[in-house]
This record gives structure tokens, C-alpha cells and sequence, in this order.
């Protein structure tokens, strides 16, 4: 069988793309979503809102320092988060206090006054800027604790402005994946002022209001026997040290045998740590964990290089605890969203019952095309085959992670793509019965065919788009699979089938069933 | 089945249009009225809450389940089978009952109790409040935004007229499908979504590849007897409507049968939707491009040239 020359080249272009295509498929290992390798994925939303408070609450410190120094008497400072309202006891200053708080703070807030208050705000910039620093860094604290777990191929990633999503493969306790996640883990060490088993009882002690520069914080319960003891405590507002003055942690046990964190501290926060232990010796001070006092230990003694957390932890709650320690603290509070945790046999489960379905779909398109149009239908199964390497491949290729519904997506894909030939293949039969010869039909039908496959596969690509843009990890393989799948059969139905249809059919006016 | 419709059938489905419009109607209305009164049984990704699903060793009965459940005062959640085996269940509890991380200590302190070592738990589900409500408004807006497109691509690639005829069937697809799992309170969550957006855009295949064949006849013979021509154009294509159909549907049915639990709304909302769809194309599209047509023709509006 001689083949013309423009036919020879269509082969060798459709065998380098099947050889390459093959060649993808068994080097490179597709990825598997969570939902089918089995795993953890959640979704954190970074609280933004409260590092603002906490800066204009600095900034608002700040200022007053600023103001005084001018003499400039500074009669309140309110602060929510979105700006600072600061008031002043001669308001013939306000231009100046105005102008001085520009000069200084002018880069990064923007000062406008209003009757009798200064009303100062960030810049959007500064804004953004803080809010894209703030999840990156988010990003990197996440990242070396899940190093130091060491959980393999975990996938942290942001998602939106203001969100992140971690994916951790494998075998996962979520109890631990989220205290190891989710933990600010803003340790705090302070100076314990007074302390009371009730919150009610701590303030009576204070009718005329709290100590500047104090505040209270409550204990988390502890066991004493079969009681539950909780405790809150009267603190100084300004830490001794916090989790950035340490070096490391590691988890010991204490003098009773009970897990515990040793810690131990950069040199120059030594030094600070020394002098403040000296002069707190026999009062308590309190080593608070985000924002709830974890243990409140009486100093006996100068301490300065190392210290130990105790608390009743667990022998796990305690590494983790070392862990985030040392991998420091996340730069604002994080909430959990959304978490999904697929055991390992569910995944396995899923992917042997989608294949199976496959098989069942595939035998039955086969059947059936075969069946109704003989020669060509088989062509049609093997450029579905086809079709089904090239979706592989560029899921390979390009790193999409095939999940289950994108499995489903695949499966789906075996009954759409053999539509475009069904349409040209009819489209034949229909010239055929005019009749056309087999050569004719075959070019007529192709031709005839293209603008209703096109228009017709185009609507199917628009859904699959939209479905990318909102659906969420596995639909997103969905859609995936789909859009690509489609592309690969309009490519398969209008070469493959051609090529294969045009050296069996050749010259020949009539064949038995060809079509 | 070689010989099926091989030869162009002669079926009046203009005749048949009026039977196609009242049967639609009633069905929309149907559909719309169940939805509206009965709403729909929203799945975990709508809802927010906490969702475990379990499998044990040996087949146990749902009573069992929810009087273990009772120490933790979860014997009032939804519990599900899932599969028909008796080992795997699905555990849901609302946002309102804590955080997944309480959940998940309190069932498995209960299950540990009951049946230790007799379970595994295989997938837990957390979905958030913020979460719930934006994955709701998300599915509103991308099955308008998928209609939004079609209607420009169609008006684009054919006319007006036919981007009408396209997108009204779209509504009913939609909506009977919606309407349908209403009815049989069949959970609607995301993945149902997403089977609704694919056949918006699959269902339309049909519908565009008569569309074509009419634009085509219209090329050729002009619009002058346009209900007979699309007509024709229907009974042409009847054997690809039916076939590209009946492959896709082959597909989907296996996905539905032997796909799993997982698949198993999903498929199910493809299968009803797909079904629709090709109905509509016939029975919805073309009449009412064709009455359409006619009604401007009568209100002497000039819309002469269809196709391009």
C-alpha cells in the first residue's frame, strides 16, 4: 500500500506526538489529590484584623512618645481597627500635632483632623503591604513546622488575598496536624502582679480600676486529682522575653517524670532574662501561650540562658509544642476554615471503583461504535484511545493533580469524545446516501462536521472554565480533566480519525463496511 | 441498531411542539414550585458543620450507631449509611454542636468505647460558616455566569434569535434537574453543582449541532418555509442527537452504577441532566427559534438573514 506524501508526513507527526505522549506518561508519576492518596487539607484564613489592632495600638504608643516630647499634651488615644483617634489637650496644637506626626509617620499613615481630633489611618499601601508580608511569612512559619514534622510533599499554598491552604499527604492525626498548624504559638513571658481563682475576684481587689501598664489573663485549667483548678492572673502589660528571644526548645521531662519544654535563649535576651529573674525572686511569673497562662512558676533562683514550660502535657502535646517553639510564632491568629481528611482506604476504594466504571464505559462505547459503524468505528475507539494518552500526558506535563472527580471527569470524557465522530461519521453515511462515493463523503463529512463540533465542543470548554474558576481542590480536577479532554478530542476526531480513515479508505470509491 | 435511523425519519415535531411547550411548562412549574416550597437538602459544603464517616469491620445496624452516639449526646445527628454493606456510615453534626476538633475527640472517645478497634474512620469533613455561605453564593453566580457566556457565544456564532432558542432550554435543563432532586430531597452539594455547569454546556451540544444543520439548510434553501426546514433539520439529526447522547449516557451510567459512593449525586445529576437535555433540544430549542421567528416575521421586524 503506497501512501501519498502529505498522508506520510500526517503519520509521522501523529507518531512523534503518541511516542512523546507515551514516553510522558511512563517517566513522569501523575500527581494524586488529597482525595485519592488519602490526607489532610485545611483551609486557614489569616486574621489580619487583630495584627492592626495590635500596630495602631503601638503606633498609638508611639505618637503620644512623639507628642510629648514636642510638649504637646496628649489627652487620649482611642484605637479600633481601621484608625487611631487621638485627642489632645490644646487644640490650638492640633495643626502642629498634625504636622509633626507626618513628618515622622508620613510614609506609611495619613493624618487628617476633624474638629477637635487627629483621625490617623494607615495608607492603602502600607496596607497591602502589610497584609501580603504578614501571609507570606504565615507562609514560611507553616512551612518549617511542617518540615520538622516532616510529613513529605506537603502542598502550602495561598489561595485568595488573605488565605492559605495546606495540603499534607499520607496518614495524618488531625488533632496534631492542627495544634501544629493552627497554634499562633505567641509565647509570652510576664511578670505576675497578683493573682486570684476567679476573674470576678481579681478586678474586686482593684475597685478603682487596674494598674497602668497591667492586664489580665486567664489560666488554663489545671488537674489537682479528681479537681480542675483555673486561675487568672493580674500581669505587666510589656513581656520579659517572647518566643523571639529563644534559640531552641526541646522537649525534656520535668522533676517529676511529666513531659515538659526546655527552652533556651539567644545571649543578649539572656542578659535580660537574668536581671528581671533577679529581682522577681520568690514572686511567680506567668509563661503565657497565646494569650492563656500555660504555668506561672515561683522564681527561686536567677535564671538566665534556659528555662522549662511545664504543663500537663502530653508526651505528643509537648513536642509539638517544642516544634512550633522553634519553628516560631505565626505573625497574626489563624482560623480554621475548612479541613477535609480522607482516610487512606477511601482514596484506594475510589480509585478501584472509577477504574472499574471506566472499563465498564469504555467496553460499552467500544461495543457500540464498533458495532454501528464497523471499521470506522474501531478507528473511532482508537483515536478514543489516543485521546485518552494525550489527556494523560498533559495532566503529566503540566503537574495537574488528578483527583477523583477528575477521574470521573476522564470517564465522562470516553462518552463526550467519541461524539465528534459520531457527528462526522453520520454526517459521512448522510453523503453516502446521496450518493457520493466513500472518497467524496469521507471529505465532505470532515469538512461538514468541523463548525457544528467546534460550536458544540466550545459550550462544553465555557462550563468547564466557569467550574474552574469556582470550584474548589477536587472539582478543580474535574473541570480540568474535562476542558482537556475536550480539546484532545476535537484534535483526535478531526487528525487521528481522519489520518487512520484515509489509509485504510485510500482511493477507493466503495468498501465494505467501512462506515 | 447498524440500520437505526439510517435512513431520515419523518417525524412532525413542529406538531408535536404544542405537546413539548405544555409538558415543559408543567414540569418547570413543577419543578419551580417543589424547589420553592420544599428547598432542597443541601450537602456539608452549603451547610457548614462537621461531617465523619466511618467504616467497621463487621456490618452494624444504624440503631447501634446512634445508641453509641448517645454518651455524647450526637444520638440526634444525621446519620447515614453510605453503600448498602452496613459497614460505612456518615456522621454529620451542625456547626452549632462545636468546632470538627471536638467533634472528632467526642465520637472517637464514643466509638473507641463501643467498638474498639472495629472502625476506621475514613474521610472527616469541616466546612466553616464563612466558607458555606461563600460556596453558595459561588454556585449562583458561575451557573449565571456559564449562561451569561453561552448566550454571547451563541448570539455570536448564530443570531439572536438563536441565542434565545439556546439558553431558554438551559433554564429548563437547569431547573427540572434542580427541580427533581428537590423532590426526592437528593443532597444537592458541590459536586451536584458542578454536574449542573457540565450539562449547561453539554445539553447545549445538541441544541447548537441542530442549530447548525439549520443554519445550513437555510444557506442552501433559504428561509422561506422556515417550520418545515427546521423540522427537516431535527429529523436529519436525529440519529446524532440520539447517539451523541446515548455514548455520553453509556459513560455516565457506568459512572453512576460502579463509580461509588463518592460519585454517586454527582453521576445522578449528570444522568437526569443529560436525559433533559436532549430532550429539550428537540422538544424546546427549535420551536422556539421557529415561533420566534415567526412572531417577528408577523410583527414585521427584519431579522431576514439567519446563519451568516
Amino acid at each position: 500500500m503506497s501512501l501519498k506524501k502529505d498522508v506520510k508526513i500526517k503519520l509521522l507527526v501523529a507518531f512523534s506526538i503518541i511516542v512523546a505522549s507515551i514516553y510522558l506518561a511512563l517517566t513522569k508519576p501523575i500527581k494524586l489529590g488529597l482525595d485519592l492518596q488519602g490526607g489532610i487539607s485545611i483551609v486557614l484564613e489569616v486574621d489580619i484584623d487583630t495584627v492592626l489592632e495590635n500596630n495602631y495600638k503601638q503606633l498609638g504608643k508611639d505618637i503620644e512618645e512623639l507628642l510629648k516630647d514636642k510638649e504637646i499634651d496628649v489627652l487620649d488615644v482611642k484605637v479600633d481597627k481601621k484608625r487611631l483617634i487621638v485627642s489632645i489637650l490644646d487644640n490650638s496644637k492640633l495643626e502642629e500635632a498634625k504636622k509633626l506626626i507626618f513628618s515622622k509617620f508620613g510614609r506609611i499613615v495619613n493624618v487628617e483632623t476633624d474638629k477637635d481630633y487627629l483621625l490617623i489611618s494607615y495608607r492603602k499601601e502600607y496596607l497591602e503591604n502589610l497584609k501580603k508580608d504578614i501571609v507570606n511569612r504565615t507562609i514560611e512559619v507553616l512551612r518549617r513546622r511542617i518540615d520538622e514534622f516532616g510529613t513529605l510533599n506537603p502542598n502550602i499554598a495561598k489561595l485568595g488575598d488573605k488565605r492559605i491552604i495546606v495540603e499534607l499527604p499520607g496518614v495524618v492525626n488531625p488533632d496534631r496536624a492542627k495544634a501544629i498548624i493552627g497554634k499562633t504559638a505567641q509565647l509570652e513571658i510576664l511578670e505576675v502582679v497578683d493573682y486570684a481563682m476567679s476573674k470576678e475576684e481579681l478586678l474586686a481587689k482593684y475597685p478603682d480600676g487596674l494598674p497602668k501598664g497591667t492586664k489580665i489573663i486567664e489560666g488554663i485549667p489545671k488537674k489537682y486529682g479528681k479537681q480542675s483548678i483555673k486561675e487568672w492572673f493580674l500581669v505587666k502589660d510589656t513581656p520579659i522575653i517572647t518566643g523571639d528571644d529563644l534559640k531552641d526548645a526541646q522537649v525534656r521531662l520535668d522533676q517529676y517524670g511529666n513531659p515538659a519544654v526546655d527552652f533556651e535563649l539567644k545571649s543578649n535576651s539572656a542578659e535580660k532574662f537574668g536581671e528581671a529573674t533577679a529581682r522577681l525572686i520568690n514572686k511567680r511569673m506567668a509563661i503565657v501561650l497565646d494569650n492563656k497562662v500555660i504555668s506561672a512558676p515561683v522564681v527561686r533562683s536567677r535564671i538566665s540562658n534556659a528555662g522549662q514550660i511545664t504543663g500537663d502535657f502530653t508526651s505528643e502535646e509537648a513536642s509539638d509544642l517544642a516544634l512550633v517553639l522553634r519553628a516560631g510564632a505565626l505573625p497574626a491568629p489563624v482560623e480554621i476554615l475548612e479541613e477535609r481528611l480522607i482516610g487512606p482506604t477511601l482514596g484506594k476504594d475510589s480509585i478501584q471503583k472509577t477504574i472499574n466504571a471506566g472499563i465498564v464505559a469504555l467496553t460499552l462505547v467500544g461495543i457500540f461504535m464498533i458495532f454501528r459503524y464497523a471499521i470506522s468505528g474501531f478507528i473511532s475507539i482508537v483515536a478514543l484511545l489516543i485521546n485518552g494518552l494525550l489527556l494523560w500526558a498533559t495532566l503529566v506535563a503540566f503537574g495537574i493533580t488528578l483527583t477523583l472527580p477528575g477521574i470521573a471527569g476522564i470517564i465522562l470524557n470516553i462518552g463526550m469524545a467519541v461524539d465528534a465522530n459520531v457527528i462526522i461519521f453520520e454526517r459521512i453515511r448522510e453523503e453516502l446516501r446521496k450518493g457520493k462515493t466513500l472518497r467524496v463523503s469521507l471529505e465532505e463529512g470532515f469538512k461538514r462536521a468541523w463548525d457544528a463540533i467546534l460550536d458544540a465542543q466550545i459550550t462544553t470548554l465555557i462550563a468547564a472554565f466557569v467550574l474552574f474558576q469556582f470550584g474548589t481542590g477536587p472539582l478543580k480536577g474535574f473541570a480540568a480533566t474535562l476542558s482537556i479532554g475536550t480539546i484532545t478530542s476535537i484534535f483526535t476526531a478531526m487528525f487521528i480519525t481522519k489520518l487512520l480513515l484515509d489509509i485504510i479508505v485510500g482511493d477507493k470509491k466503495s468498501m465494505k463496511y467501512a462506515i | 441498531m447498524r440500520k437505526f435511523l439510517d435512513i431520515t425519519p419523518n417525524i412532525d415535531f413542529m406538531k408535536l411542539k404544542k405537546f413539548g411547550y405544555i409538558f415543559s411548562s408543567i414540569v418547570v412549574l413543577l419543578s419551580v414550585a417543589v424547589i420553592y416550597f420544599k428547598g432542597f437538602n443541601l450537602g456539608l459544603d452549603f451547610t457548614g458543620g462537621t461531617a465523619i464517616q466511618i467504616r467497621f469491620e463487621k456490618p452494624i445496624d444504624i440503631k447501634t450507631l446512634r445508641d453509641a452516639l448517645k454518651d455524647i449526646n450526637l444520638e440526634d445527628s444525621v446519620i447515614q449509611e453510605v453503600g448498602k454493606n452496613k459497614r460505612d456510615y456518615e456522621i454529620r453534626v451542625s456547626l452549632k454542636k462545636g468546632s470538627s476538633k471536638e467533634i472528632y475527640r467526642k465520637v472517637k472517645t464514643a466509638l473507641d468505647k463501643h467498638f474498639p478497634n472495629q472502625y476506621e474512620i475514613l474521610k472527616l469533613d469541616y466546612i466553616g460558616a464563612v466558607i458555606g455561605k461563600e460556596l453558595r453564593e459561588a454556585s449562583i453566580y458561575s451557573i449565571i455566569a456559564v449562561m451569561v457566556a453561552i448566550l454571547v457565544y451563541v448570539a455570536y456564532r448564530f443570531e439572536p434569535v438563536f441565542a434565545i432558542g439556546a439558553i431558554v432550554p438551559l433554564f429548563h435543563d437547569a431547573l427540572i434537574t434542580m427541580g427533581i432532586f428537590s423532590a426526592f430531597s437528593m443532597e444537592v452539594d458541590l459536586s451536584v453543582v458542578a454536574a449542573i455547569l457540565t450539562v449547561l454546556g453539554y445539553s447545549l451540544n445538541d441544541t447548537i449541532i441542530i442549530f447548525d444543520r439549520i443554519r445550513e439548510n437555510i444557506r442552501i434553501r433559504g428561509k422561506k418555509n422556515l417550520l418545515l426546514l427546521i423540522n427537516q433539520s431535527i429529523n436529519e439529526n436525529l440519529s446524532r442527537t440520539v447517539i451523541t447522547s446515548g455514548t455520553t449516557l453509556f459513560s455516565v451510567l457506568a459512572l453512576y452504577l460502579f463509580g461509588g459512593e463518592s460519585l454517586k449525586n454527582f453521576s445522578l445529576a449528570l444522568l437526569i441532566g443529560i436525559i433533559v437535555g436532549t430532550y429539550s433540544s428537540i422538544y424546546v430549542a427549535s420551536p422556539i427559534v421557529a415561533d420566534l421567528e415567526r412572531y417577528l416575521r408577523k410583527k414585521g421586524r427584519k431579522y431576514s438573514q439567519v446563519g451568516v
